[in-house]
């Protein structure tokens, strides 16, 4: 029985244990049957988590948007990213307003239920540290950091295979990916079950471990990175066997471990930025003629 | 769609609402001290450690709060106090440091 009818059962039984009369017990029992059953309360904390690490999300994109703009100075080529980034941030907002218009399973509103608030989470997550890892290792050339050329070729070909080629065939674009209902097909496309997944993030944890000692960042407000490799490398090995219980934990594990990887990012693209701007204004403080003008990056930040 | 199961999915699409926008608060809340914290770590003063370790352990605690018995008013306080310290801690950051400033200390950050 649901809460709602027990609840409403309740309530009946109050009546008839304060001597109601049995009319007024048939009267509550007709109503609970006419109505039906009301949708079910929202998960609370599967809701609070949600706004918290979708937020995080959008601060790693903008961050993402910021270093282009930042890093080391500003280069036109890479300027042709900023869209892209804007593009996943578009459909970040788009999920947000999914769930703020109706959280609890309004499919005909348009809105998500639990699942697939989930997996459209994942999703996105993934979508960002795709990407962060082409951008990282390919656009801004840090791509010492894999030594391994099959790394850079799986960096690139997901790169790819999330933005398909316009078919005008000017550029790539997000939004000519086929839009399909959430599901859990982020984990399960690939080669085997989560396998690119699983790479994907294991992949992204080795970066921004390595960014924070390759650029001497500040491990001051990191924590837990690298938590769960050993069980990553675990899943990355073995193949997951299709609606297993094994395939749910690794779709929970893969949830958690994306939101512990964004918080973590969130953190070190900051840090980044700070040494970075540093190092920009040391070197203007240095130059003969500096001023207390901005600094002349060529972008306007704000517009 | 009858009115009591109109009326019930509506409250319950408000305290969806609701916690996903405290969710969002809260992250943007951490973001605002990380950024508070690095400026007390700048000023290597020492003296704000046991603020922002207050204001950290607050975090924690909301972190903690799970499951279906997580009551929005609380969260929201809890919320509140938590700001309500940062803000505190941010202003008397920028004035130890104008201060520091002032007298020739250099406090860039």
């Amino acid at each position: 029985m649901s809460f709602w009818k027990l609840k409403n059962y309740v309530s009946i039984k109050r009546l008839v244990s304060r001597g109601e009369s049995l009319v007024a017990m048939e009267t509550l029992t007709e109503q609970v049957e006419e109505s039906g059953q009301p949708p079910p309360p929202p998960q609370r904390n599967d809701v609070f988590l949600l706004g918290r690490w979708t937020c995080q999300l959008q601060q790693c994109l903008k961050f993402l948007k910021e270093r282009i703009l930042i890093f080391p100075r500003v280069i036109t080529k890479n300027l042709f990213f900023v869209p892209k980034i804007e593009e996943n941030l578009r459909n970040v907002e788009r999920f947000c307003s999914q769930i703020l218009l109706s959280p609890n399973c309004c499919r005909e509103e348009g809105g998500l239920d639990k699942e697939e608030c989930w997996n459209r989470f994942c999703e996105l997550s993934l979508n960002y540290f795709r990407l962060r890892l082409y951008m990282v290792t390919v656009v801004f050339g840090e791509a010492d950091v894999f030594d391994d050329r099959e790394n850079l070729r799986f960096a690139r070909s997901e790169y790819l295979r999330m933005f398909p080629k316009r078919s005008d065939g000017r550029g790539r674009s997000l939004e000519y990916l086929p839009l399909k209902a959430p599901s859990l097909d982020w984990f399960r496309e690939g080669s085997s079950f989560g396998g690119s997944v699983f790479k994907i993030l294991e992949l992204s944890m080795s970066l921004l471990v390595e960014e924070c000692v390759l650029k001497e960042l500040d491990f001051y407000e990191i924590e837990d990175l690298g938590m769960g490799a050993g069980r990553l490398e675990k899943y990355a090995r073995e193949d997951v066997e299709l609606g297993s219980l094994e395939e749910k934990e690794a779709v929970v594990f893969c949830r958690e471990l994306a939101a512990s990887l964004l918080a973590n990012a969130v953190e070190i693209e900051r840090n980044f930025l700070r040494k970075q701007l540093a190092e920009l204004q040391s070197a203007a403080g240095r130059r003969p003629n500096a001023t207390n003008r901005p600094l002349e990056t060529g972008v306007d930040y704000n517009s | 769609m009858d009115a009591a199961t109109a009326a019930a999915t509506a409250a319950n699409n408000n305290l969806a609402r609701e916690f996903f926008e405290l969710g969002e608060a809260f992250a943007h809340s951490q973001t605002a001290f990380s950024s508070v914290r690095h400026q007390v770590k700048i000023f290597r003063g020492g003296e704000f450690d046991g603020v922002c370790f207050e204001i950290k352990e607050k975090y924690r605690a909301l972190r903690s709060l799970s499951g279906e018995r997580l009551e929005a008013a609380q969260v929201r306080k809890d919320l509140v106090k938590a700001d309500k310290d940062l803000h505190l801690l941010l202003s008397d950051v920028a004035s130890a440091s104008l201060v520091n400033k002032q007298a020739g200390y250099d406090v860039a950050g």
